[in-house]
């Protein structure tokens, strides 16, 4: 192991990955402090420079670049009620209300610390956790994977907010769109109405670009967020403050980095999921519930809800890396690149590369703790951020739309995918459907599909091997929990509300 | 009775058509030997289901009628209930009321990025990246409310950074013109 571990520091200790570590971080602030531009975005329009990459620098700077626009999330919603990332949307009221109050210093540091203690939580989880995973990973065959991908699909409708019935459709959009192409069977051409291009599917990195890049540049173009603020954040004193409510509340940072990992190693919940269940179990659990989101706010639901999605961030990589299910829509598009550079994730990364493993994870805590530093930095200068204007911005995010749809396949059907996809998933968000479950469907559909009808032909049509081996029958009771967490909830916080009264 | 969302109602009727449709194509995929559905299986699973969630989809638009209260949707006592999920990776919907605002200015700046992108597929090719991007960079700033010199100013900035990153570091061929830009 100290072999593998030594390979992994001198794999780190390279010129590209350092630039590219310190380009995405950059990135990465800049972008998630923008209300309106989201971390997947931001992956979105990462991924065509990454893919030129060799693995381990692409995957550091999606690392770097997430872990640093979750933080920088929280800037905007403190100085402007506008979160900068979804992850941020479900302490913004507390935030916002705080930082008025004169405590912006406070809210920030606590938000810039518990994300770096969350992230680094996050990552020894996932260093724990995959090792376990592996092991089991490596007795699952198809009939365990089909469970698993099915267990995403449940989780990114079920677990979502708002309406089910509108993430369940944009689901099956995804899925839809992922069997455009030849099928696992027979090589039948389905859906592609003839044309020679669409044989090999929809090309994925296009189709991300479009729906979460071009979508988002539309979306602002109709319908314009106020960025100018004068607000400002004095900073002084700051970690004082921050290391006293840290201390006073550690209990809060404790339960935001479990719920943050639990939920962020279910495939398909990450983030801002992780965030609002933390905010609702805090909120369930504590004295001064009545002060959250009111009058001067309350600083505990920032201090869990603000780690729980940084260690969520990082436990999504659990799945994606044992056994190539996205943890989240970030991870989703992570698989993406690392099957088009031959990285092919599953348990025999562990065997195979080690060293690149144990060096994702130093990436991990390196990233988080770049964090502090920079982010500092991205407080001190969040006025000026928050003031970039939008007619210049938009278009320059378009044409990296555009060109990042083209680098990846030299094509100018490429740039018409990320057209059509642009739009669909601008009209989807116009509707009120949730864009996340589309990513999962078009990632998880091929996996759903290819091991169903492996394990049907293999075993001739015999369906009840779906129930009766043992990791699939606890995968599908995990799937029916899920599906029953809606109705678990209820119950839960009218327990939790009886007995805190 | 009327449709409360009526949004709501074309989005859960279109699923419907888009389901059905769906349905009707896969009976034309060839069976696996043995008569078990292969290639038609998975699609045709979907379209039904889009079938059955449009119509729930439908039947709710119009109102919430008896059972106000009867679908657990996940945490319904929050705030802002918005419809989201996955990562911190796409954007909240920020409550009901504003998505109905159908700003004129707004449509027209939308078709704007679409027509650029459009134009950029059809000429690009044909008078290369460099003066494309360019000028549809300009345009759209302009439109989008920036003073025209600073448009112009941000639009070669734009380009000629892209074209270093893109050309020059990672030797993606973007399109060369008659000048060779």
């Amino acid at each position: 192991m100290l072999n593998d571990l030594g390979q992994a520091l001198t794999m780190l200790a390279d010129t590209t990955l350092i630039i590219a570590v310190l380009g995405s971080a950059i990135y990465g602030l800049f972008i998630g402090a923008i209300p309106g531009l989201s971390a997947t975005l931001a992956t979105a329009l990462l991924v065509p420079i990454t893919f030129f990459l060799p693995p381990l620098p692409a995957i550091a700077s999606i690392v770097t670049m997430s872990a640093m626009a979750i933080f920088a999330g929280d800037v905007p919603s403190a100085l402007v009620r506008m979160p900068g990332t979804p992850a941020s949307a479900a302490y913004t009221e507390d935030a916002y209300r705080l930082t008025h109050s004169g405590k912006g210093g406070l809210v920030l540091g606590v938000g810039l610390v518990g994300s770096a203690i969350g992230g680094i939580a996050g990552a020894l989880v996932l260093m724990a956790a995959a090792r376990l995973l592996a092991e089991v990973a490596l007795l699952f065959t198809s009939f365990e994977y089909f469970w698993v991908a099915v267990l995403g699909l449940t989780a990114s409708v079920v677990i979502s907010r708002g309406s089910q019935v509108k993430g369940s459709i944009a689901l099956l959009i995804g899925l839809f769109l992922s069997t455009i192409g030849l099928d696992i069977t027979l090589g039948y051409a389905r859906f592609t109405f003839g044309s020679t291009v669409l044989l090999q599917g929809i090309s994925f990195i296009p189709a991300m670009v479009g729906l979460f890049g071009l979508s988002e540049v539309l979306r602002n173009v109709t319908d314009p967020r106020a960025s100018a603020s004068s607000a400002r954040i004095d900073p002084y004193g700051m970690f004082a403050e921050t290391r006293k409510t840290l201390r006073r509340y550690w209990r809060r940072v404790v339960s935001g980095n479990v719920i943050g990992s639990a939920i962020g190693i279910l495939p398909g919940a990450g983030g801002d999921i992780a965030a609002w269940v933390s905010y609702a179990a805090t909120k369930n659990t504590s004295k001064d519930a009545h002060k959250f989101g009111k009058g001067e706010g309350h600083i505990e639901p920032v201090v869990s809800a603000g780690s729980s999605n940084n260690s969520a961030l990082a436990s999504a990589y659990v799945p994606t890396l044992v056994l190539g299910i996205p943890g989240d829509t970030i991870t989703a598009i992570l698989i993406g690149v690392l099957f088009v550079k031959g990285v092919q994730p599953g348990p025999e990364l562990f065997e195979q590369q080690p060293s690149l493993l144990y060096a994702v994870y130093m990436v991990f805590i390196l990233a988080n703790l770049l964090l502090l530093p920079l982010g500092y930095l991205a407080i001190r200068g969040s006025g000026m951020l928050l003031r970039v204007p939008r007619n210049v911005l938009m278009p320059i995010i378009l044409a990296f739309c555009i060109v990042g749809a083209f680098a990846i396949n030299n094509g100018t059907f490429q740039i018409v995918v990320m057209l059509a996809l642009g739009i669909l998933g601008y009209a989807l968000d116009r509707g009120g459907f949730p864009l996340a479950p589309v990513v999962l469907g078009i990632v998880l559909g091929p996996i759903v599909e290819q091991n169903f009808m492996q394990s049907v032909i293999k075993t001739n049509w015999d369906l009840t091997q779906f129930f009766t081996r043992p990791i699939s029958a606890t995968l599908m009771v995990l799937t029916m929990l899920v599906l029953a967490y809606p109705f678990l909830q209820h119950g839960l916080r009218r327990l939790l509300r009886h007995g805190t009264r | 009775m009327r449709p409360v969302a009526k949004g709501d109602l074309a989005g859960g009727l279109l699923s419907v058509a888009f389901g059905s449709a769906v349905l009707v194509h896969v009976r034309t995929f060839p069976q696996l030997p043995g008569g078990q559905p292969g290639p038609a299986l998975f699609p045709g699973i979907i379209g039904a289901l889009m079938i059955v969630f449009g119509l729930v989809l439908s039947v709710r638009s119009f109102g919430p009628g008896k059972n106000a209260a009867a679908e657990p949707s996940v945490p319904a006592t929050d705030p802002a209930p918005a419809a989201t999920a996955g990562d911190g990776g796409e954007d909240t919907d920020q409550a009901a009321a504003p998505k109905a605002r159908t700003n004129r200015a707004g449509l027209v700046n939308a078709a704007a990025i679409v027509g650029a992108v459009i134009a950029y597929i059809l000429v690009a090719d044909v008078i290369g990246f460099v003066p494309t991007m360019v000028v549809l960079l300009g345009l759209l700033m302009w439109r989008l409310g920036t003073r025209p010199l600073t448009a112009i100013g941000a639009a070669v900035i734009t380009t000629a950074f892209i074209t270093v990153v893109f050309r020059l570091v990672l030797l993606v061929p973007l399109p060369q013109g008659p000048l060779g830009i």
